[in-house]
C-alpha cells in the first residue's frame, strides 16, 4: 500500500495510510475487509499498515467473529491534534454526506474543485474553500444552515451549489461541463452520526 | 434589552446613538406588513421573490426598533449582518429568539440570491413567512 504523500496534507506517510486514519478517526467502526473495500487498497498492505497504527496506539482492533474492527484509540496523547487535522484535511470526504443527511429531497452529492483535485492527487495549493455540488430540491435555507455548520467543523468555507437533477442530466451549461470534466468525489448522502 | 450586549455593540463601533424616532418607527412597521401582504400574493408565482420580501419585512421591524430606541447600525462593518446581532441583544424579552437565530441564514440564502441563480423552494418561503411574521408581530408589539 506504498503510495506518495497525501497533498491535502504530506505529513503521512502515505496516501493510504491518511486516508485509513481519516476514514477509522472521523467515521463509524469498520472491519478490514470493509475499508479495504471503501478506500480501494489491497487487504495485506491495509492489514500491515493496521498494525503499524495500532503498535503506535493511534488505533484499536477487537476481533468480531471472523472480522476485524477498527476505531480510534481515544485514549492516545496524540488524539485530539490528529482528530483535529484529519477533520481538517479530510474530513470533506466523510463529515459532508452525513450532515446532508438530513435534508429532504437530496439525489446525490459531490465534492468539486480544487479541494477534490488534491484529494484525487492532482497537484497544487491548499484549497481556501470546499466547493459542493448538490444535486436535488433541497429547501435552500436547510443547505445555508448545513453550509455554515460545515464551514465552522472543517476550518474552511464550505460553498454549496444545487442543481436540478434534470439540469445535471442535461449537463448543458458552461460551469456544469467544466464541473463534470474535473475530479469529483461522491459523497455518501445518508442519514448518520460521523462525529 | 440585554443592556450588556447593546454596550459591547456600542463599543465595537457598530451601533450609534441617533434621536429617537417613533413615527418613523411606525412607518417601517407599515412597510413590514405591506410585504408581508404582498408576499401572501406573490409566493405562488415568485418564491424567490416572496423570500426576498419576507427577509425585508423581518430587517424593516429590525430597524423600527432600533430607531424607536434611538440606534441605528454604522453600515461600513456589513449592516445587514450587524442588524442581525442587534436583534439577538435588543429582542431577547420578545419571545421569537428562535425567530431571530433563523435571520443569519435568511441573510445569507438572500444575498447568494443576488449573486448566483438560486432557486428557492416552496418550503423555503414558508419558513421565511413564518419568522417574518413573528418578528414583525413582536416588533410591532412591543413598539405599542
Amino acid at each position: 500500500m506504498r503510495t506518495s504523500s497525501p497533498l491535502l496534507l504530506p505529513i503521512f506517510r502515505s496516501e493510504g495510510q491518511g486516508r485509513l486514519l481519516a476514514r477509522v478517526y472521523l467515521d463509524r467502526p469498520a472491519t478490514l475487509a470493509q475499508l479495504a473495500r471503501e478506500l480501494g487498497l489491497d487487504d495485506g498492505g491495509l492489514s500491515r499498515e493496521a498494525n503499524r497504527l495500532e503498535q503506535a496506539g493511534l488505533i484499536r482492533s477487537e476481533r468480531v467473529g471472523r472480522s476485524r474492527l477498527l476505531r480510534p484509540n481515544e485514549d492516545s496523547p496524540y488524539y485530539q491534534e490528529l482528530y483535529g487535522l484529519l477533520l481538517r484535511a479530510f474530513g470533506p470526504a466523510t463529515v459532508i454526506g452525513p450532515e446532508l443527511g438530513s435534508i429532504e429531497g437530496i439525489e446525490s452529492a459531490h465534492v468539486y474543485g480544487s479541494w477534490a483535485a488534491r484529494y484525487v492527487g492532482e497537484p497544487g495549493d491548499d484549497p481556501a474553500d470546499v466547493d459542493v455540488l448538490l444535486i436535488g430540491r433541497p429547501s435552500q435555507l436547510a443547505v445555508t444552515r448545513a453550509e455554515r455548520s460545515l464551514s465552522d467543523r472543517l476550518g474552511r468555507q464550505v460553498n454549496v451549489i444545487v442543481v436540478a437533477p434534470e439540469e445535471w442530466e442535461a449537463g448543458a451549461s458552461g460551469f456544469l461541463q467544466h464541473v463534470k470534466a474535473g475530479p469529483l468525489v461522491p459523497l455518501a448522502v445518508t442519514e448518520g452520526d460521523a462525529r | 434589552m440585554t443592556a450588556e450586549q447593546l454596550d459591547e455593540l456600542m463599543r465595537e463601533g457598530v451601533l450609534e446613538r441617533v434621536p429617537r424616532d417613533r413615527a418613523a418607527a411606525g412607518r417601517d412597521i407599515t412597510v413590514a406588513r405591506a410585504h408581508l401582504q404582498s408576499l401572501d400574493r406573490v409566493s405562488a408565482t415568485d418564491p424567490t421573490g416572496a423570500f426576498a420580501l419576507a427577509y425585508e419585512a423581518i430587517r424593516k421591524a429590525i430597524v423600527a426598533h432600533m430607531r424607536a430606541n434611538g440606534l441605528r447600525v454604522r453600515t461600513s462593518r456589513g449592516g445587514h449582518f450587524q442588524t442581525g446581532r442587534y436583534a439577538l441583544a435588543a429582542l431577547e424579552d420578545l419571545g421569537v429568539t428562535k425567530h431571530l437565530l433563523a435571520y443569519e441564514d435568511l441573510r445569507r440564502l438572500r444575498n447568494k440570491c443576488a449573486y448566483e441563480a438560486v432557486l428557492i423552494e416552496d418550503v423555503d418561503v414558508e419558513e421565511a413567512m413564518a419568522h417574518a411574521r413573528a418578528i414583525v408581530t413582536a416588533v410591532e408589539v412591543d413598539l405599542s
